[in-house]
């Protein structure tokens, strides 16, 4: 078996291979350089047509919350601002590959972003988008196991079905790391803002995380909620044990919740997707 | 098919209300609008024909974790969605 550093080694170098649009490398370099405004990235993105497409469909999918009325990726840009950007060009970046990875990942990633923009509501949180997005990326290490590890990783999804286990536990006994681990070194490398990196990192142990134990929180029972709901697949069907700390720290009560559950079905389900 | 939320401009102005009928030609406004996506009303329906469909898929979800506390809580607070917007129909 390979250490854990090997693993870590292969997964940053992800960036090195094809996984990902050449235009969408440019745009991560772009937003990371401090001399180039807001507007010139969004220039840049308008211009290549299939990529501002994907984007302005994300962001007027009811998973945003905000159906139909963001024309323009500067719009876009000022609502959801760079950091959330850089999130979600990934997320929608990644959308082939996911659903190559794994038949319904990509509807448990939309799903979760729903669930996890709806929490953060209800649970007062400011930064909206950024739990959105977070959701929308919290599993973004399955793709990268997926991709560096397809036999290893096949064998982690086979036998969670065979043996009705979590994905997760069976990553760490046959691989050694998990999802949530090699999400966040892929996040890392690829400068993510370091909330987001955490939230990656400690979606299954929200209580390890430092400065982002909110948005840990969040996406940990956007999960737990996703599943519940049916919607797409991640590797299992099961609710993960919640989190106690976590759950206190979100302080919702149970009409919350119930609440949350409406307008989340609404969200996966209440919608004709695309026209 | 119809609206179960309205559909608004950039300016946060309804132009379709909520309970609309979704008709082709609504349907082709809104396209020519750049409208993606809208909210219509029992799509629960196209994802669990059956309430009984529904159920099951919780009871997997918690057949792991039923017996904790808050996933205990959880699932009951599940199952009464689930018979909630079920039954309102
Ligand atoms: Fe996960
Ligand atoms: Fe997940």
């Amino acid at each position: 078996m390979k250490t854990a550093a090997e693993i870590r080694d292969e997964i940053e170098s992800l960036s090195a291979i094809p996984t990902l649009p050449t235009v969408l490398t440019d745009v991560l370099k772009l937003i990371d350089r401090e001399d180039v405004s807001v507007n010139q990235i969004g220039d840049f993105i308008s211009e290549d047509q299939a990529l501002s497409a994907r984007v302005l469909k994300m962001v007027n999918s009811p998973i945003y919350g905000f159906p139909g009325r963001i024309s323009s990726i500067n719009q876009a840009l000022m609502l959801i601002g760079l950091g959330v950007l850089k999130g979600m060009l990934t997320g929608v970046a990644i959308f082939d590959v996911m659903q190559k990875t794994m038949v319904g990942l990509w509807e448990h990633s939309i799903g979760a972003a729903a669930a996890a923009r709806i929490i953060a509501q209800k649970a007062g949180i400011k930064e909206v988008e950024e739990a959105s997005v977070a959701g929308l990326i919290h599993d973004l290490g399955k793709v990268a196991l997926g991709v560096c590890y397809p036999a290893e990783f096949g064998q982690c999804v086979e036998r969670a079905r065979a043996e009705q286990k979590y994905i997760f536990d069976l990553e760490r006994d046959i691989m050694g790391v998990s999802h949530a681990e090699a999400g966040s070194w892929l996040a890392r490398k690829w400068n993510f803002p370091r909330q987001l990196v955490e939230a990656v990192a400690y979606h299954h142990k929200p209580r390890l995380a430092k400065e982002a134990k909110k948005l840990a929180a969040t996406v940990h029972l956007a999960d737990a909620l996703i599943k519940m709901t049916g919607f797409g697949f991640g590797g299992d069907p099961f609710v993960h044990p919640v989190d106690e700390e976590a759950w206190a720290l979100l302080g919702l009560s149970d009409d919350d919740v119930k609440d949350i559950l409406l307008e989340l079905e609404d969200s996966i389900s209440g919608t004709v997707l695309s026209f | 098919m119809k609206l179960a939320r309205p559909v608004e401009n950039e300016s946060g102005i309804a132009l379709y209300g909520a309970g609309m009928e979704l008709t082709p030609a609504i349907i082709e406004r809104l396209k020519a609008m750049g409208t993606e996506a809208v909210f219509i009303e029992g799509a629960i329906e196209y994802r669990f024909p059956k309430k009984a469909d529904y159920l099951a898929v919780v009871e997997t979800a918690f057949s792991k974790t039923g017996g904790k506390a808050i996933n205990a809580n959880l699932r009951k607070i599940m199952k009464a969605h689930v018979e909630a917007i079920y039954g309102s129909r």
